[in-house]
């Protein structure tokens, strides 16, 4: 099936792009905007799926939102949405669907694609995952001496560790098991190795997760883990059976590898890895906090992607974030993004979104394989707000770039705590994320002004411009469903700005070679003193750097 | 049938029965003996807990039989507990008070004041300040004491049913071994004459302040789980070393500074007594700042080893479990009752039942208890024989079998199906005579 956006012009020949390009040549300061339209803040923040939503510190108007939402009703935004919740294959490169909405569908939905049944195949893996989760947090899952499970390792790179390490770090509080889960993602053995040494391996059981069970990064790291298993002398048969759950959308590749059928998970070509945390790849959290609260989690994006489905476009907000995201980016040339959750538990969400946006909206040429002639997505990065305020935040501040910011914070915390301590910090924590988006958006005058001082010398190196856009957003509470929520908020986004930069979302090319480079190069690093390395350095037709590098490491290697 | 040991013949008490409140066995052996001793009994109880205690403790045959005998003869008087404890306190003159903590609805323990309901109740009631009352159960250190100072009268009591055991509750009251008990007043013993029989009879006797008989009784039941909880531990050792625990056990026994009892290595300790103490125990320690890592350990290998039998099983069949057939002789917390609280079966069988294995349980006394607590379970059969079907299981686990009653080891021998003895039931003959394997706890063929 051919896309329906095939057929659309180009975003830049579409007059609201140009008009929106006429309008970014506006001299936009925030501090006129509010003090232009006293009932800014109402205008410009909107209440839905238990987020409040505030924009008004962002450098638009009345006219360029609605200048946004008529590009994005040219660019076909309303049939993408449909698009890609139906099935199509709006993964054009790869000519897949991308159906991570599907995952949370209750179970009394309908959906088919390519004659399947997706509902009942999502609701058959989510079952046995509960089966198994159940299991392991039971105490019935035994390792190889009839031990119960003490602890569960997870071992996946990119959207099978950034998700759930995010997930589970964000909702740990919920955790009620005694079972310790870790992460293990470096190809280079680092976490791996000290885990192992601190981990029975009579009571570790080890999640491989990897969609195509090819990546060396993650397999290398479960050749460790199955080594490590063996070196107990108990029966292969048995350690393959009792302590690995493989999770892939290749199972002739988990069953070659060694592990059980019964404990294999299902995933699909029509999930993107990053996009891929509601199924059986958040295995790991749903061990942590239980299935119950695993499903409210779930509960909570597909609220929100009803509201993404159903909400008009100026109410809808994964709709705006994703408008406003493309406004700075592309309109006002604000290449850098930074994300400040002003909650401990949200520590990973930064980086997780890394992923999201960047290996998703990465790109350079459209759908049809033209080049972009404009900026797309903007380098992001980000960090838990108050410790970003002792790092970063100088230069956005006072640095010579500039940097939209989305503040994140959750209203509501330590609730059922008696600790009158811990709400007075929670309270400051709030103050300050409130404080920061305002010193940046309107600099100095954020401080009520002192007439009778005079400017002195010193008062110049204390000067805030201000005028950094951002987006303010603040979580009722956070909890499984909120959480579940906030990540589908961000997942929308995505796919709104590259609706509007007509990019795949959904493809990955960029991460491709460097894997096929590295198969070359591991082939000329000696692993251990090579008789023939003279030999094999001949054959080797690298750049005179690599080849450089190469002699240095392998020297050394042969040294030691 | 053993016939009462007293018979009291003064008729000073008709009009003045002795008032209890509860419906645990303890309650009711209480009663029991209370009319042995020629005394009336006005038992206040919920219904439904009653008859549940009766049925569980149907194997107390003395007990249940002088129950039905008492109460046929109106001897004991079964009243419904009222929401309130005044009823109770005004409804009659009693010649003493006998409270069960435990069994206390939660209307009498509520309050606003931190004391319970019902001592605010009897405070305020027209009960004579020197009719006695006695507590007895098992909670945090302190709280009896704390009650029996709450009580505006002189005469409160502390009796802790250490002397109590399962398969013979009636005497081992009516004899004890030790008697314990707590006085508000000191040197006042005297007031509760009522009691005097069972004093004079029991082995040994102490009588002290309340809280010290409390830290008594907890300190004697936590030294008997440690002592439980060390043999199991060091059973681990002689299973890598290769030695019988048992013997290990007869050997220590014969150091009288050690003793023999409470050695036996096994499934761990269950019932009711002792995990409530330890769990009464872990809440009085949580709330201060003193160390407890002994205790501790103690309750986290008992734990443990209320599934090492099952990791036997496991590691012997390398883990390929699912789907097999297996026997299990006794469910028992202890060979002739018929209770199962905290007993080893209940972590077996849920282990065994989760790898869909069949499970055939042969446990006369304790069958009506897990029938009642399983009642939907496919993969649970009741055998009437030890040795029925025993040639279609592919283990037999022995849990609970009396000391009296003889193995069928040549039935054994003629199915040769791995034995996995949790409770070291079979002597070290006995394990040499089987032709199939045996591993027990601390030991093995």
């Amino acid at each position: 099936m051919i896309p329906a956006h095939r057929n659309n012009p180009l975003p830049t020949q579409l007059p609201q792009w140009q008009q929106l390009q006429h309008l970014a040549q506006k001299p936009w300061s925030l501090t006129q905007l509010f003090d232009q339209q006293q009932d800014r803040a109402q205008k410009f923040s909107v209440q839905a799926a238990g987020i409040y939503f505030d924009y008004s510190k962002q450098c638009l108007d009345e006219s360029v939102k609605k200048q946004l939402i008529q590009l994005a009703e040219a660019c076909g935004l309303p049939q993408r949405i449909q698009s890609l919740y139906q099935g199509d294959k709006v993964n054009s490169s790869e000519d897949r669907a991308a159906l991570h909405t599907a995952l949370r569908l209750p179970k009394t939905a309908k959906l088919s694609h390519q004659g399947i049944d997706v509902v009942a195949e999502v609701h058959d893996s989510l079952d046995k995952a509960a089966d198994l989760v159940s299991r392991i947090r039971n105490g019935i899952w035994r390792g190889y001496s009839g031990k119960a499970i003490t602890d569960v390792v997870n071992i996946g790179v990119g959207g099978s560790d950034l998700g759930p390490v995010m997930a589970n770090t964000a909702l740990d509080e919920w955790a009620d098991s005694d079972i310790e889960v870790h992460f293990v993602s470096n190809m280079d053995g680092t976490q791996l190795g000290s885990l192992l040494e601190r981990l029975n391996p009579e009571t570790t059981l080890f999640i491989i997760s990897s969609k195509s069970f090819g990546t060396v990064d993650t397999l290398s790291n479960a050749e460790t883990a199955r080594a490590w298993l063996l070196s107990t002398g108990a029966s292969k048969t048995t350690l393959l059976r009792r302590h690995f759950i493989g999770i892939s959308a290749n199972p002739e590749r988990v069953s070659a590898w060694g592990i059980a059928p019964e404990h294999q998970l299902k995933l699909w070509d029509w999930v993107g890895g990053r996009f891929s945390m509601w199924s059986a790849i958040g295995l790991a959290v749903a061990i942590r906090i239980g299935t119950e609260r695993f499903n409210e989690m779930l509960q909570g994006a597909y609220a929100m992607d009803q509201h993404f489905l159903h909400a008009d476009f100026d109410q809808n907000l994964p709709v705006l974030l994703g408008l406003i995201g493309v406004w700075n980016s592309t309109f006002l040339d604000i290449n850098a993004h930074t994300v400040l959750p002003y909650d401990g538990r949200l520590k990973y969400f930064p980086s997780y979104l890394t992923q999201l946006e960047m290996e998703s909206n990465g790109k350079s040429v459209t759908h049809d394989g033209q080049p972009v002639t404009y900026a797309t997505c903007p380098i992001l990065w980000g960090e838990i707000g108050s410790n970003a305020q002792h790092a970063f935040y100088q230069l956005l501040h006072q640095g010579t770039q500039k940097v939209s910011c989305d503040f994140i914070a959750c209203v509501n915390y330590y609730q059922d705590s008696e600790s009158c301590e811990l709400k007075r910090q929670h309270a400051l924590s709030l103050a300050n994320c409130l404080a920061q988006s305002r010193v940046l958006a309107f600099g100095n005058e954020a401080l009520a002004a002192k007439p009778e001082q005079e400017v002195s010398e010193l008062d110049k190196f204390k000067r805030y411009r201000g005028n950094q856009p951002s987006t303010t957003i603040l979580l009722d509470e956070l909890s499984p469903s909120s959480f579940g929520a906030l990540i589908a908020l961000y997942e929308h986004k995505v796919f709104v700005m590259a609706s509007l930069w007509d990019i795949n979302p959904f493809d990955q090319w960029g991460v491709e070679m460097g894997k096929k480079v590295a198969d070359e190069v591991f082939a000329h690093i000696h692993l251990a003193k090579p008789e023939s390395s003279a030999a094999v350095e001949e054959q080797a037709t690298f750049d005179s750097s690599t080849q450089a590098l190469l002699q240095h490491i392998n020297k050394q290697i042969e040294e030691k | 049938m053993n016939m009462p040991a007293y018979v009291k013949t003064s008729k000073s008490s008709e009009d003045n029965p002795c008032v209890i409140v509860g419906h645990s066995i303890d309650a009711i052996t209480t009663a029991t003996v209370m009319v042995s001793l020629g005394n009336k009994v006005s038992l206040y109880t919920n219904q439904q807990e009653l008859e549940h205690t009766l049925t569980n403790y149907k194997f107390e045959y003395q007990q249940q039989a002088l129950w039905q005998l008492y109460l046929n003869q109106k001897n004991i008087v079964v009243q419904p507990i009222p929401e309130q404890a005044t009823e109770v306190f005004t409804q009659e003159v009693a010649s003493l008070y006998w409270l069960f903590h435990s069994d206390l609805p939660e209307t009498w323990c509520q309050s606003s004041d931190n004391k319970p309901a019902w001592v605010n109740q009897l405070n305020e009631s027209q009960v004579p300040s020197q009719t006695p009352v006695i507590i007895s159960g098992i909670s945090t250190l302190g709280v009896f004491a704390n009650i029996a100072d709450y009580c505006q009268r002189p005469w409160v009591y502390y009796v802790p049913f250490v002397f109590l055991q399962d398969g013979s509750a009636y005497l081992s009251m009516l004899s004890p071994k030790l008697w314990l008990m707590g006085e508000k007043t000191a040197d006042s013993i005297e007031k509760v004459a009522i009691l005097q029989p069972l004093i004079a009879q029991a082995q040994r006797s102490y009588i002290s302040d309340i809280a010290t008989i409390e830290f008594s009784r907890s300190a004697i039941m936590s030294m008997l789980a440690t002592r439980v909880s060390f043999m199991n531990e060091w059973s681990r050792l002689a299973d890598h070393q290769g030695v019988d625990i048992q013997e290990v056990a007869d050997i220590m026994g014969l150091d009288t500074r050690i003793g023999s009892s409470y050695l036996k290595a096994g499934w761990g300790f269950g019932g009711t007594t002792l995990p409530a103490e330890i769990n009464a125990l872990q809440q009085t320690l949580a709330h201060t700042q003193v160390d407890h890592r002994l205790m501790e350990a103690v309750d986290l290998i008992n734990n443990d080893q209320k599934e090492l039998i099952f990791r036997k099983f496991w590691q012997y069949f390398d883990g390929a479990i699912e789907n097999k057939q297996v026997s299990i002789w006794g469910a028992s917390y202890k060979s002739g009752s018929g209770r199962t609280s905290e007993a080893a079966i209940h972590p077996l069988l849920n282990l065994l039942w989760s790898y869909n294995i069949t499970t055939q349980v042969y446990a006369s006394e304790a069958k009506s208890e897990l029938a009642g607590l399983y009642p939907d379970q496919p993969l649970l059969q009741f055998i009437e024989s030890p040795t029925e079907q025993l040639a279609d299981c592919d283990a037999l686990f022995v849990l609970s079998w009396p000391q009296t009653k003889r193995l069928p080891i040549s039935a054994l021998n003629e199915v040769v199906i791995p034995v996995f003895d949790a409770q070291n039931a079979f002597t070290k003959a006995q394990i040499q005579s089987l032709t199939g394997d045996y591993q027990g706890i601390g030991r093995s063929k």
